[in-house]
């Protein structure tokens, strides 16, 4: 199926959930930010959100400030 | 719902109370100033506190004052602050542009420069104009206290030379030589909110407005561990004739002096054009407010 993965349209498998992408993408940002269709994804989830045709997903890494 | 784990709060009303505190309570306790980010890696875990001590009850820590012909800036003042700051923008307009950089007006409006130097992020914003700008920090532990230039402060991702106990208190900004410009661009996917994929600041000093460089300063964020110099392509440019071409070829080096890694917001060998393409940039932009100017103000 395709999704659009940070701006990209990409091909991945039927099956695939959000803490795929995230091994896929090898993240290590441990502030990282995941938003499926403008949804806010937590973390607990990442391993129960799959995805489906045409979401919209996005890696934020964010700018705290500090 | 990410909540924040329990924690215990204290305000102490003097420095020397404080710094008394922290050295009892050794590495369970945390200085909170703006909180944004440690809040956020409380409610995530990664960091677990069992007290936070706010300074906010501390007199100086939020004041931007002339000191010498430079500025002192206090650990506790916000980026709006500094970003806002008739001071900043006229002496250290590269420091003013790096601040509106940064995260969003929330998180300006919150966040602190003692907390954006304290965590040492590699892709902080503020780092890199304070670098070029030969900035120090003191640091304040239970009786003594130490100067450190901000180019010897980072040792890696979230780790400086600060001591347990210590405490940031004071940025200590040198004056400018006449004839000084600086740049800063920040490269990103988002126009905000999120970290520089790579970052570069700019300083250059001229003898005259038609002169030669006689100082030259370029520093490297998000493409190390750390926020680097480039001492290549500064050598380069030191004692040159400023041109374009000058800057094309310095630029060029300044991308050979960086490591970047390779993740999703961008590749190594991309990161490294953009250091280029960035450097040459911020140079253009720092000659022509130097060349432009008859006192200084990088």
């Amino acid at each position: 199926m395709e999704i659009v993965y940070n701006g990209v349209r990409e091909n991945v498998p039927d099956t695939t959930a959000v803490s795929d992408l995230l091994d896929k993408a090898n993240e290590k940002d441990i502030g990282l930010i995941v938003e499926v269709n403008n949804r806010f994804i937590f973390p607990g989830d990442y391993g129960k959100t799959f995805l489906s045709e045409g979401d919209r997903v996005e890696f934020i890494n964010p700018d705290f400030g500090g | 719902m990410l909540l924040l784990p329990k924690f215990d709060y204290e305000e102490p009303k003097s420095m020397r109370e404080a710094l008394a505190m922290l050295s009892e309570l050794k590495g369970s306790a945390k200085v909170i100033a703006g909180g944004t980010d440690l809040l956020v890696n409380m409610k995530k875990g990664t960091v677990r506190p069992t007290r936070l001590v706010s300074l906010k009850k501390i007199g100086g820590l939020r004041e931007i004052a002339r000191e010498d012909a430079g500025l002192s800036i206090g650990s506790h003042v916000t980026i709006s602050e500094i970003a806002d700051s008739a001071l900043v923008v006229s002496l250290f307009p590269v420091l003013a542009r790096s601040a509106s950089c940064l995260g969003s007006p929330l998180i300006r409006n919150r966040a602190t420069i003692g907390g954006n130097i304290v965590t040492a992020r590699p892709a902080a914003d503020l780092p890199p104009a304070l670098m070029v700008l030969g900035a120090e920090v003191q640091l304040k532990g239970k009786g003594k206290s130490r100067t450190v230039p901000l180019d010897s402060f980072f040792t890696g991702p979230g780790s400086s030379v600060m001591k347990a106990g210590e405490v940031l208190t004071k940025i200590s900004v040198p004056a400018v030589p006449s004839f000084t410009g600086g740049d800063y661009i920040k490269l990103g996917h988002r126009a905000a909110l999120e970290i520089a994929i790579v970052a570069v600041a700019s300083r250059l000093t001229l003898d005259r407005p038609d002169g030669v460089i006689v100082d030259a300063r370029i520093v490297l964020s998000s493409v190390a561990p750390t926020a680097v110099h480039a001492p290549l392509a500064e050598k380069a440019l030191t004692g040159q004739r400023p041109s374009e071409e000058l800057f094309a070829r310095a630029a060029s080096i300044a991308a050979t002096e960086c490591s970047p890694i390779t993740d999703l917001r961008g590749g190594a060998g991309y990161r490294c054009d953009m250091v280029g393409i960035l450097t040459r940039r911020t140079l253009l932009k720092a000659f022509h407010d130097a060349s432009g100017m008859k006192e200084g103000g990088a």
